[in-house]
C-alpha cells in the first residue's frame, strides 16, 4: 500500500469513527428528550407527530452532512450549510400543514455544525407543537448577524410576544435546556420571538 | 441518607435526564459541566460516585478528569460515551474506571452501572477493614512508608534525597542502605521512576502541553525534562505522545 492510499485509508477510518460517535450522541439526545418530556410533565398537542419530525430532522442533517462530504476530500469539519437544511426540514414541515410561512435572509454563506442544526431543528419542532396548540399559523425568519444566527418566530394569535414565555411556562424545560446547549439566548418583543446563538 | 453521585457532562439535555432519573431513585445529584467544575465539587459536595462524560468540550477533558480521580483521589467514576473503538477504550483503561456507559443508554444501564459500582467500593472497604483487623507482614518499615508518601504527595515538585532523610528519621547512610533494601532501588531512581510514570501517563491521556507536564513534574526547563524523559523510554515526550495517542 503507497504511504498516500494508506493516509487516505486512516483518514477515512477516522472519519468514520467520529461519524459512529457523533451518530450515537445525537441517537442519545432523542432518548434524552423524551425521557425529559416524561419528568417534566412536556404534554405535547401530538407526542407521535413530534417523534417523527425529530426523526426526519436527523435523517436530513446526515443526508445532507453525507452529501456534501462526498464530492470533496475527506474533512474533520462537521458543519452543514444552514440554508440547504433549513429549506428541505421547512418543506418536510409543510407536506403536513400549509399554516407554516418562513423567510431565509442572506444565509447561503452560512454553516452549522451537525449538532447545533439538530439541535435548531428540535427547537422548530417544539414551536411548532405550540402553533398546534393554539390552532395557528407560524411565521419563521431566519438571518445572520455578525457571528450569530437570528432565529424569529410568531403566531399570527399572539398580539404581544412579550408574554410568550408565560403562555407556555409550565412546557419550556425542555425548550430552555435546548437553548442552554445551543448557547443562545431568547428576546421577547412585541410582534415576535427572538432566538439568537453564535455560530464558528 | 442518600448516595451522592456528581454528573460531569457538557451536554444539557443527557446531564438533565441522568439527574431526573437519579433523583427518581433516590439518589443525591449535582451536574457539573467542565475540569475545574469537577475538581472543585469534589471537594464541596463531597461525591461517592461520578459519571463523566469522555469527550467534555470535545477535547477529551473527561480523560483528564479520570486521570486526576485515579491518581488524587479514591472516588470510583464511571465514563460515558459513545466512542468504543479499541483505542478510546485501552486509552480510558489507564485512569482505572470502574465502569464504562455506552450511549446510547437507557435508565436501567445508568442503575446496573451505579448499582454495581457501590456495591465493588463497599466490598473493597470491607475487605480494607478485615485486611487493617488482621495485619499481614508489613511491607515496608516505618521510616520508609513515611519517605514513600512524601514522594507521592510532592511527586510534581522537585525533590530533594536531605527532605526524604528528615522526614525517615534515620541517618543518611542508614536510609540510603534501608531503601534500597527495601523497595529494591535508590531514592533517586525511585523518585524518577515515578515522575516519568506521571509524566507518560499525563503525555496519553491529556492535551497539556510537553512545557506544562516538564513544570508540573517540578522540572525547571523543558530540555532537563526531554533529557530525562528520553533516558526513561528512548523517545522524546513529543514522539511518544504521537505513537500512543491517536
Amino acid at each position: 500500500m503507497t504511504n498516500e492510499i494508506k493516509e487516505d485509508h486512516e483518514k477515512l477510518r477516522e472519519v468514520l469513527d467520529k461519524t459512529l460517535h457523533r451518530f450515537k450522541n445525537n441517537l442519545q439526545t432523542q432518548l434524552s428528550l423524551m425521557n425529559i418530556q416524561t419528568s417534566t410533565n412536556r404534554s405535547y398537542f401530538d407526542d407521535k407527530k413530534v417523534i417523527v419530525d425529530r426523526v426526519f430532522a436527523l435523517t436530513h442533517v446526515y443526508d445532507l452532512y453525507y452529501r456534501s462530504s462526498k464530492g470533496e476530500s475527506l474533512s474533520e469539519d462537521s458543519s452543514v450549510s444552514l440554508q440547504s437544511f433549513m429549506l428541505q426540514f421547512f418543506q418536510y414541515l409543510q407536506t403536513s400543514t400549509p399554516k407554516i410561512d418562513f423567510d431565509l435572509i442572506e444565509i447561503a454563506e452560512v454553516n452549522v455544525d451537525v449538532d447545533n442544526l439538530l439541535l435548531l431543528s428540535y427547537i422548530l419542532v417544539e414551536i411548532n407543537d405550540f402553533r398546534k396548540n393554539l390552532d395557528d399559523t407560524l411565521t419563521i425568519e431566519i438571518s445572520r448577524k455578525d457571528n450569530k444566527v437570528l432565529f424569529k418566530f410568531s403566531f399570527s394569535s399572539i398580539e404581544n410576544h412579550e408574554n410568550f414565555h408565560e403562555l407556555f411556562e409550565d412546557q419550556y424545560k425542555i425548550f430552555d435546556l435546548m437553548v442552554m446547549q445551543l448557547k443562545g439566548k431568547f428576546d421577547y418583543k412585541k410582534k415576535f420571538v427572538r432566538l439568537s446563538f453564535p455560530i464558528l | 441518607m442518600k448516595t451522592k453521585v456528581l454528573v460531569v457532562d457538557d451536554d444539557k439535555l443527557v446531564s438533565y435526564e441522568i439527574k431526573s432519573i437519579l433523583d427518581n431513585n433516590g439518589f443525591d445529584v449535582d451536574i457539573c459541566d467542565s475540569y475545574s467544575c469537577c475538581i472543585k465539587n469534589l471537594d464541596t459536595f463531597k461525591p461517592e460516585l461520578i459519571l463523566l462524560d469522555i469527550d467534555l468540550h470535545k477535547k477529551y477533558e473527561g480523560i483528564q478528569i479520570g486521570s486526576y480521580l485515579n491518581s488524587k483521589v479514591n472516588i470510583p467514576f464511571i465514563y460515558i460515551t459513545g466512542y468504543t473503538d479499541v483505542e478510546t477504550l485501552k486509552r480510558i483503561q489507564t485512569t482505572k474506571p470502574v465502569g464504562y456507559l455506552s450511549k446510547p443508554f437507557r435508565e436501567i444501564d445508568i442503575i446496573n452501572n451505579i448499582e454495581l459500582a457501590l456495591y465493588n467500593k463497599k466490598a473493597s472497604l470491607d475487605n480494607n477493614k478485615k485486611s487493617e483487623e488482621q495485619p499481614e507482614e508489613r511491607k515496608y518499615s516505618k521510616p520508609i512508608k513515611r519517605a514513600l508518601e512524601y514522594i507521592d504527595t510532592n511527586i510534581n515538585q522537585e525533590i530533594k534525597t536531605d527532605e526524604l532523610i528528615r522526614v525517615s528519621g534515620w541517618s543518611k547512610f542508614h536510609f540510603i542502605r534501608e531503601f534500597a533494601k527495601e523497595v529494591g532501588m535508590t531514592p533517586y531512581q525511585y523518585i524518577f521512576d515515578e515522575k516519568m510514570k506521571l509524566a507518560s501517563s499525563k503525555l496519553k491521556n491529556t492535551y497539556q502541553t510537553v512545557k506544562e507536564i516538564a513544570f508540573d513534574l517540578g522540572y525547571t526547563t523543558n530540555s532537563s525534562f526531554t533529557n530525562a524523559f528520553v533516558k526513561h523510554s528512548g523517545l522524546s515526550p513529543s514522539n511518544f505522545r504521537k505513537k500512543y495517542c491517536r
